[in-house]
């Protein structure tokens, strides 16, 4: 049996990110595992010990240097890795990822996929939802637990109202919420033996699949600009002797300066 | 202009393998999800977070750098050194906590221990199950060990030890204590460690309290009277000065590189606060005096960057003399001292406060500027061995 989890690379969270020509220039950000997908990580590793005889298997789709944080995840204790690697995916969009992603999970039959709710880079959250379309199979988004019994699975998610309970059948996609587990921290022990593990990295080709077709020259969704938040402005403190005088005042300035009443 | 990243100026990251990168990383990782939130409050109480030893074990950075078959990861030289530098990141206290366990106790028992000594304490020392301290330094000698004071007698069976060690760190907690002690009427020559354990007869200790340094961190005296320890406790090979000053090689290595966290912690805070601040309608980062400031501590960070990494290169391939390790642990600690100082300067009167931690790094380097050899008798061993002129002894 197999459990396959996705996994991406974000910018490091307590990175302060620069613009070149309005788009984020990550040439010198130290990049880090998207921290919803350890999350899925941690799942995918305590539901393989309860199911027994288990595999793991992370795919990411990256480049060649993702390959560092890619065995950070063979650290914590998955079996193996994917990693899909081609230039031609440089601005691919989420329903494009989700086509890689069809192709190099489908033939590795997993049981269920793991990911993480959302990348906190653009906090999308659409690959695994388009990924579970496409493959057609079940999803569930946002889990805070999560049962399987033989080829069924029970999931809950929280909802604003309570606790929603899922039920289905294999397989399916499930994203990883926080409420989830407590993600484990990669040992020096596991770093070490992380090197021995079996990493593959693919292109598009080794996929069979059209750099035309699912590359980021064709993206339906680019992004094509990015603003820093505006600087607050400091706050003005209403000026009167009385209060009835400060009143008047702020309902002045409330319906002549900022026009909302 | 190419993006920096301003706590690596010379991309010094490059320099490490990955497998080196990824331990500290790790490291990191975990000091910032579950040290810091933890350290205020200890660091006012004056005590140690003792619910994060298993962790720390778990993680594996005790003794990070023996062999597997002792429950240890068998890390390179350099990714020790990072270990080091990611948990001063967080406090020196902590860095403290596992130099000591590391390169003090379990370095000992690995390096002069009986076969049967490493396999009953290095497991139990590795996950934290058990905690050592190392007492060399007494009231009266602390600069001068070799003038110690505390005697072993052979009895039948073992020795009988009386004496006393002051400013143990971990004494109080400790399992094991690695004490060194003189035998008989010898000289220094004569100098032995004893594994002296907790619960023994006529072994007792006491905690420093009000401490205005390395608060995180329990500090005690330890008391010897008439301390029976038996034959299977002494630590067969080594005899001399030399035993204890080998043990401090390893702590004081890992003390240079614990600098650098210290000090990027500061350095990081500082920047972080000079770009938010505003005074005079700017943020005071603007300000020349205050760019002054940052740029000598990016420059001061790079240049230890750059020591510790070589002396880590040296050490992987057995070559960083004790010469070396002192120079760096020296001058790394000076400036991180200074880093430290210049941050408390850049927060302004909020500086002073817990909450901005730079003043609990300061503080914390005061007693890392003391310890493991003073800077200024580390100034004397360079002195020594550049001009071939011994200023003690
Ligand atoms: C928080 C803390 C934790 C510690 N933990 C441990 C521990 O776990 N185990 C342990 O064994 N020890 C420990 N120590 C002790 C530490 O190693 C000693 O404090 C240190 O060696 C200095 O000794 P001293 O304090 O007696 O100072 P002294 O040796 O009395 O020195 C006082 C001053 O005189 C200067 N001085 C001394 N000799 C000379 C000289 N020849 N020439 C010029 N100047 C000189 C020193 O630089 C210093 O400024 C710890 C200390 C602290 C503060």
């Amino acid at each position: 049996m197999r459990i396959v989890v996705i996994v991406k690379e974000v910018a490091d969270t307590e990175a302060v990110i620069s613009l070149k020509d309005g788009l984020p220039d990550l040439s010198a950000t130290a990049m880090v595992n998207n921290p919803y997908d350890e999350y899925a990580v941690e799942e995918a590793l305590q539901q393989a010990d309860k199911l027994g005889d288990c595999t793991v298997t992370a795919v990411m789709v990256g480049r060649e240097k993702s390959k560092e944080n890619l065995r950070k995840i063979l650290a914590m204790g998955v079996g193996e890795a994917v990693l899909i690697d081609d230039e031609a995916l440089a601005g691919a969009d989420p329903l494009q990822i989700a086509q890689v992603l069809k192709a190099a999970i489908e033939p590795l039959e997993p049981a269920f996929v793991l990911a993480g709710r959302q990348g906190v880079d653009y906090d999308w959250g659409l690959a695994p939802l388009a990924l579970a379309e496409l493959l057609g199979w079940g999803h569930v988004g946002l889990i805070a637990k999560l049962e399987i019994t033989g080829s069924a699975f029970k999931a809950e998610t929280e909802g604003d109202d309570g606790l929603l309970t899922f039920e289905g059948s294999l397989p399916a996609v499930f994203t990883a919420d926080k409420s989830l587990n407590e993600p484990r921290y990669p040992s020096l022990k596991g770093i070490m033996q992380a090197k021995k593990k079996p990493l593959e990295t693919k292109t598009l080709a080794d996929l069979g699949l059209d750099a035309a077709a699912v590359g980021g020259a064709a993206a339906g969704l680019k992004l094509i600009n990015c603003n820093y938040p505006p600087r607050k402005e400091a706050g003005r403190v209403i000026a009167g002797e009385t209060a009835a005088e400060k009143a008047a005042a702020l309902v002045k300035a409330l319906r002549e300066e900022a026009k909302v009443i | 202009m190419a993006a920096i990243n301003p706590s690596d100026l010379y991309l010094v990251d490059e320099l490490f393998s990955e497998e080196e990168r990824s331990v500290r990383d790790a490291v990191l990782k975990w000091v910032r999800a579950r040290f810091l939130p933890l350290i205020e409050e200890h660091y006012e109480a004056g005590t140690f977070p003792l619910e994060v030893v298993p962790e720390l074990g778990e993680l594996g950075v005790f003794g990070a750098t023996l062999p597997e078959e002792y429950g240890c990861a068998a890390v390179s030289a350099t990714a020790y050194g990072l270990i080091n530098q990611a948990l001063e990141y967080g406090d020196s206290g902590l860095r403290s906590f596992v130099s000591v366990q590391s390169g003090l106790v379990m370095y000992p028992i690995f390096r002069y221990g009986s076969e049967e000594q490493r396999r009953r304490w290095l497991p139990l020392l590795a996950s934290g199950e058990r905690v050592g301290c190392f007492g060399l330094t007494e009231p009266n000698h602390g600069s001068n060990p070799g003038g110690m004071e505390t005697r072993a007698r052979p009895v039948d069976g073992g020795y009988l030890l009386n004496g006393a060690k002051a400013w143990i760190t971990n004494g109080c907690l400790a399992d094991v204590a690695v004490v060194w002690a003189k035998v008989g009427d010898g000289d220094g020559k004569s100098i032995r460690g004893f594994l002296v354990e907790k619960g023994m007869t006529g072994f007792a200790t006491a905690e420093y309290r009000k401490k205005l340094s390395l608060r995180a961190s329990v500090t005690s005296e330890l008391f010897f009277k008439d301390v029976f320890v038996p034959t299977e406790n002494v630590l067969p090979g080594v005899e001399g000065l030399r035993g204890p000053l080998s043990c401090l090689n390893q702590a004081r290595y890992g003390i240079a590189w614990g600098a650098v966290g210290a000090a990027q912690f500061c350095y990081e805070a500082a920047l972080r606060y000079g770009r938010e601040r505003t005074q005079f309608d700017r943020p005071i980062a603007g300000f020349q005096l205050q760019q002054l400031k940052l740029s000598e501590m990016a420059t001061a960070l790079t240049r230890m960057q750059l020591i510790a990494w070589r002396l880590g290169q040296l050490k992987g391939e057995d070559r960083a003399t004790p010469v070396m390790i002192s120079l760096a642990k020296r001058d790394n600690v000076f400036q991180a001292r200074r880093i430290a100082r210049t941050a408390r300067e850049i927060h302004g009167a909020m500086g002073i406060m817990l909450e901005s931690q730079v003043m609990r790094h300061a503080n914390n380097l005061e007693s890392v500027y003391t310890y493991e050899g003073t800077h200024d008798v580390h100034h004397l061993i360079l002195g020594e061995a550049i001009t071939g002129l011994p200023a003690y002894s």
